[in-house]
């Protein structure tokens, strides 16, 4: 019974809505029913095209996710080895991170036309930084009591990076890439609606302009439901490799 | 340099160093021990001054393979005990080769069932003597404690120390013990060095044959010794 507690209140308001619909107490093409926006779903999915959005948007914040991660990640390891290197960076760091994405997608469309390399810019602007600083703060974060633990093994610079400087820093980076998903997942349909041609943030602006409202519903609860499965694999990843992660300073 | 003022933290320091014997430090706190002990092991360099080692006859010489235990475990959270004392293998364990080494280790530590247990399932007493076992890894020349018992409670102290003299009477190690436990330090040390400021105040040898009985009326008066020179 414990499973069913986080959805009874989405059930009780599936029960409003479908009430509410039912005595045709809300405006139809404000909220449809129910009832029309499972069709709506079904019509989508035998037809392909829920498939071909979703593979879409899925394919390209997996792609700008893996390369703001190969970016991200070996710069924060040269920042935290060459710190001198942070007094350069900082300002245009700093600047960057209080921008948001969006803001640079009429640029972006500018300079990359609005075809996938756009979209590709917004996913790794939106990611970044939660990497990246995750990253470097993560390095940081490892206790030097383990390194100097590892001086007296007379261990070498590689084996402290493999022994102890990655396996310490890993649950703090893999955690910046569970926040950075997040980022780009969004930051993506942002993008989607303002210039695209197959996605989910597109699939809903097409139906939008269609009056197709229920469509809409569909789209935003797919785009909801995805975001929170890749979210909880993220999160299972990180409590199953990294049991250590939440141990403390039991040093 | 300490808020701008400068602090010598340790000052000459001759000291003699029987091979195979322990040596206990003591001193209270600041009086440079653990400094000492992370200049003799290389972890910092001096600011000022330096540190020579000589052989017997007096020439040069080199302290060996040291290896180190400090108050804290510092075991690695992500290795099982075996891999964290295997990682002591990787540089130096001596002509012996590593195959059986992690075994034995452990056999003589007493953890053999803790082998594939990982640090945050010990208690303190166990992870110290897996940190014990990962430092004799490396069959040491020179094995520096750091006040290897001060995170444990009485009780696991006591039964540490009883243990470490069996553990240490099989070995042909040469230890420098620091701590601030004064009986600790006669229980387990052949001589007894008391630090003062960073400069040795007192030495006082214990020529009593291991184990030691701390209540002995010789026990207790070269204790009364040794905590004179700390108190005068």
């Amino acid at each position: 019974m414990v499973y069913l507690k986080p959805f009874l209140i989405p059930l009780l308001l599936l029960c409003l809505w479908a009430g509410l619909s039912a005595l045709d107490a809300v405006n139809r093409y404000l909220v449809p029913p129910p009832t029309e926006v499972w069709k709506s779903a079904i019509d989508l999915l035998q037809e392909g095209d829920l498939q071909r959005h979703i593979l879409a948007s899925v394919r390209r914040v997996l792609l700008g996710f893996f390369t703001t991660s190969i970016i991200a990640i070996p710069l924060a390891v040269l920042l935290y080895f060459y710190r001198l290197t942070e007094g350069y960076l900082r300002f245009i760091l700093e600047f960057m991170r209080n921008t948001p994405p969006l803001a640079a997608i009429p640029l972006l469309i500018l300079w990359f036309g609005i075809g996938e390399a756009s979209k590709l810019a917004v996913i790794i602007l939106a990611s970044f930084f939660p990497i990246f600083l995750s990253a470097l703060s993560g390095l940081r974060s490892v206790d030097r009591r383990l390194m100097e633990m590892a001086d007296t093994l007379e261990l070498t610079g590689i084996e402290k990076l493999r022994f102890v400087l990655i396996p310490g820093a890993l649950p703090p980076i893999v955690t910046g890439l569970r926040l950075g998903f997040g980022y780009s997942w969004r930051a993506l349909i942002g993008a989607e609606l303002i210039a695209a041609s197959v996605g989910l943030g597109y699939m809903i602006l097409d139906a939008q302009e269609l009056a197709r409202t229920d469509t809409v519903f569909v789209g935003i609860a797919v785009i909801g439901a995805l975001g929170y499965v890749f979210d909880l694999i993220f999160l299972r990843l990180i409590r199953h490799f990294f049991f250590y992660a939440n141990l403390g300073d039991q040093l | 340099m300490v808020n701008g003022k400068r602090v010598d933290a340790l000052r000459r320091i001759d000291a003699d160093i029987e091979p195979g014997a322990t040596v206990s430090v003591v001193g209270y706190s600041g009086c440079g021990k653990t400094t000492l002990l992370r200049v003799i092991s290389g972890l910092e360099k001096p600011d000022e001054g330096r540190i020579e080692f000589f052989a017997a006859d007096g020439r040069p010489s080199r302290p060996g393979r040291m290896a180190m235990v400090f108050q804290e475990h510092r075991l690695l959270p992500w290795l099982t005990v075996e891999e964290n004392m295997a990682l002591a293998l990787r540089h130096g364990s001596g002509p012996e080769g590593s195959e059986g080494a992690v075994s034995r280790t452990l056999e003589i530590i007493g953890i053999q069932e803790f082998r594939h247990a990982y640090p945050h399932q010990l208690s303190g007493g166990m992870a110290q003597r897996v940190a014990l076992g990962r430092a004799l890894c490396r069959q040491p020349d020179l094995l520096l404690m750091d006040e290897p018992f001060g995170a444990l409670d009485a009780l696991t102290r006591y039964k540490l120390r009883q243990e470490l003299l069996g553990i240490f009477s099989g070995l042909s190690v040469t230890i420098i013990l620091v701590t601030h436990d004064v009986t600790e330090a006669l229980l387990l040390g052949s001589k007894v060095i008391v630090l003062d400021r960073g400069q040795v105040s007192n030495e006082v040898a214990i020529p009593m044959a291991y184990p030691r009985d701390e209540g002995s009326p010789e026990f207790v008066k070269l204790r009364d010794r040794v905590m004179k020179s700390i108190f005068k």
